[in-house]
C-alpha cells in the first residue's frame, strides 16, 4: 500500500492507540471545570474614591496578575511643574488596548479599545501608589461601544492628587455571565463620558434582548 | 427516563444558554466535549500533570472567551484548537516540547523522498504494547507535527484543511505535504519500526 491511503490508516492507528489509553478525564478535573461557573465570592471592590488619591493601605495580593506601574513624570514644559502619567498596554491576547493618561487638570483618564466587534465586556483594575505605599485595588468592568475603528470606551477615573504612580492591570475580556449588578453600579457611577454611556446603552439592549435582569440594573443606574 | 437538560441542544444553543449564566448548559458543554479536550491534551503531552493543567486551562479559556467566540456552532473546533494551543503553552513552560517553525527542518530530517508505508491495516489489531509504542513514537514528534496530527485526528465535527491552515496561519496547500512528512517521521521512529517489524506489516 502507498500514500495516501496508508496515511489515513496510520492516523487511525494513532487515534486508536490513544483511545485505548485515555478514556475519560479524571472526575476532579471535570468537577473543577464545572465549578468555573459556580458562584464565586467576589473580590472586595468597594466604590473607588473620586477625591484625592487615598492614603496607602494594606498591600493587596497582585502577584498573579499582569501589573504595570505608570509613574507620574515631570512634563516637558517643566516650568509648570506639572507631572503627567501615561501608559498604553495590551491584553494577554493582544486584542484589547488600555490607554491610561492624565489630563491637564490632573485627572486620571482611561480609554479601552478593541478591533473585535463581538466583544462585549472587559475588566481592568488599578491601584494608586503614594509615597507611603500602595492603596486599595479598584476594578472596573465595562462594556464597549462601536466606534469608527471597532469598539472603545472612555472613563474619567478622578483626580490623581497625592499619587506618585498607578499600578495598572490592563483590560481583558470577561465572561458576560461573570458581570454582576455591583459591577454595573460601580461602573455607572463613573460613566460620565459619552462613550461610556453609549457602551452601557448597547449593553442594556443586549441584556434586554436576552431577557437578562441586568438590563434593569443598567436602566436604574443610568436614570437621572 | 428523561433526557438530561440540553442533551439535544446545538452548540450555539448551549453557548447562548451558558452565556446567560445557566450552569446546566455549562455542564452540558463540559459533558459533551470533555473527551475531545482530554484526548487532544493526551496526544500533545506525555506528562500527566501537564495534561491535567492543559485540560484545566482549556476550560478556563472557554469560560473567559465564550462571549467572544465568532461561530459558536463550531465550538468543537474551537475547543480542539484551544486544547492543542494550551498543551503547547504548558509544554513550553516546562521546556519539554521542540518547536519546529521551519518546514525545511522537517524536510531535512526526513530526506526528500518519504518512505512508503506498508502494512495490512485490516489485520492490524492493536494490543496494549503496540498502542504504547505508537503513543511513545507520537510523543517524540516535534510539536508542529503533533499539533497538526492532533487537529486532524481529534474530531467531533471535522475541520476542513482550509480551516486548519487558517487557524495555524499556514498557506493553502500546506497540510498535505506536511502531514505526509509528519506521518513519515512517525513511521520511521524506532518504536514503530520495531513494532511493525515484529508484528508482520511489510516495510520497504
Amino acid at each position: 500500500m502507498t500514500h495516501p491511503d496508508d496515511e489515513d490508516e496510520l492516523l487511525r492507528l494513532v487515534s486508536e492507540a490513544f483511545d485505548d489509553e485515555i478514556g475519560d478525564p479524571p472526575d476532579h478535573l471535570v468537577e473543577a471545570a464545572r465549578a468555573l461557573m459556580a458562584p464565586q465570592p467576589r473580590p472586595d471592590d468597594a466604590q473607588p474614591r473620586r477625591g484625592p488619591c487615598p492614603p496607602a493601605g494594606p498591600d493587596d495580593e497582585l502577584a498573579d496578575r499582569r501589573v504595570h506601574r505608570l509613574e507620574r513624570r515631570l512634563a516637558a514644559a517643566a516650568a509648570t511643574a506639572s507631572r503627567h502619567l501615561y501608559g498604553s498596554m495590551t491584553s494577554a491576547d493582544g486584542a484589547i488596548t488600555t490607554e491610561m493618561t492624565e489630563n491637564d487638570e490632573g485627572r486620571l483618564l482611561v480609554t479601552i479599545r478593541s478591533p473585535d466587534p463581538s466583544l462585549l465586556y472587559v475588566a481592568m483594575a488599578w491601584r494608586p501608589v503614594t509615597a507611603g505605599g500602595t492603596g486599595r485595588r479598584h476594578r472596573l468592568v465595562t462594556p464597549l461601544a462601536p466606534d469608527r475603528s471597532g469598539l472603545s470606551v472612555h472613563y474619567d477615573l478622578g483626580p490623581l492628587d497625592g499619587c506618585d504612580a498607578i499600578d495598572l492591570e490592563p483590560a481583558e475580556a470577561v465572561f458576560v455571565a461573570a458581570v454582576g449588578p455591583e459591577d454595573v453600579t460601580l461602573a455607572l457611577s463613573l460613566a460620565t463620558t459619552g462613550a461610556s454611556r453609549r457602551a452601557w446603552a448597547r449593553a442594556e439592549e443586549i441584556h434586554r434582548a436576552n431577557g437578562d435582569p441586568l438590563a434593569d440594573v443598567i436602566v436604574e443606574g443610568t436614570a437621572p | 427516563m428523561p433526557h438530561p437538560p440540553y442533551s439535544s441542544s446545538s452548540p450555539s444553543e448551549l453557548v447562548a444558554a451558558a452565556l446567560g449564566g445557566d450552569q446546566r448548559a455549562w455542564d452540558a458543554i463540559i459533558g459533551r466535549y470533555r473527551r475531545l479536550v482530554w484526548k487532544a491534551v493526551n496526544m500533545m503531552l506525555s506528562d500527566d500533570d501537564d495534561r491535567q493543567e492543559a485540560f484545566a486551562r482549556t476550560w478556563g479559556r472557554l469560560f473567559e472567551s465564550m462571549g467572544t467566540i465568532r461561530d459558536p456552532e463550531r465550538l468543537a473546533g474551537w475547543l480542539r484548537i484551544t486544547a492543542v494551543r494550551e498543551a503547547i503553552a504548558v509544554g513550553r513552560a516546562r521546556s519539554v516540547l521542540v518547536l519546529v517553525d521551519d518546514d525545511r527542518i522537517l524536510d531535512d530530517a526526513n530526506g526528500d523522498t518519504p518512505r512508503s508505508l506498508r502494512w495490512e491495516p485490516e489485520e492490524q489489531l492493536l494490543g496494549a504494547e503496540q498502542s504504547a509504542a505508537i503513543r511513545q513514537a507520537f510523543h517524540k514528534l516535534d510539536d508542529r507535527c503533533r499539533e497538526l496530527l492532533t487537529l486532524l485526528i481529534v474530531q467531533d465535527t471535522p475541520l476542513s484543511y482550509a480551516e486548519v491552515e487558517d487557524r495555524l496561519q499556514r498557506s493553502h496547500g500546506w497540510i498535505g505535504p506536511t502531514r505526509a512528512r509528519c506521518l513519515d517521521r512517525l513511521w520511521n521512529a524506532p518504536e514503530m519500526q520495531a513494532l511493525f517489524a515484529a508484528t508482520g506489516p511489510e516495510g520497504n
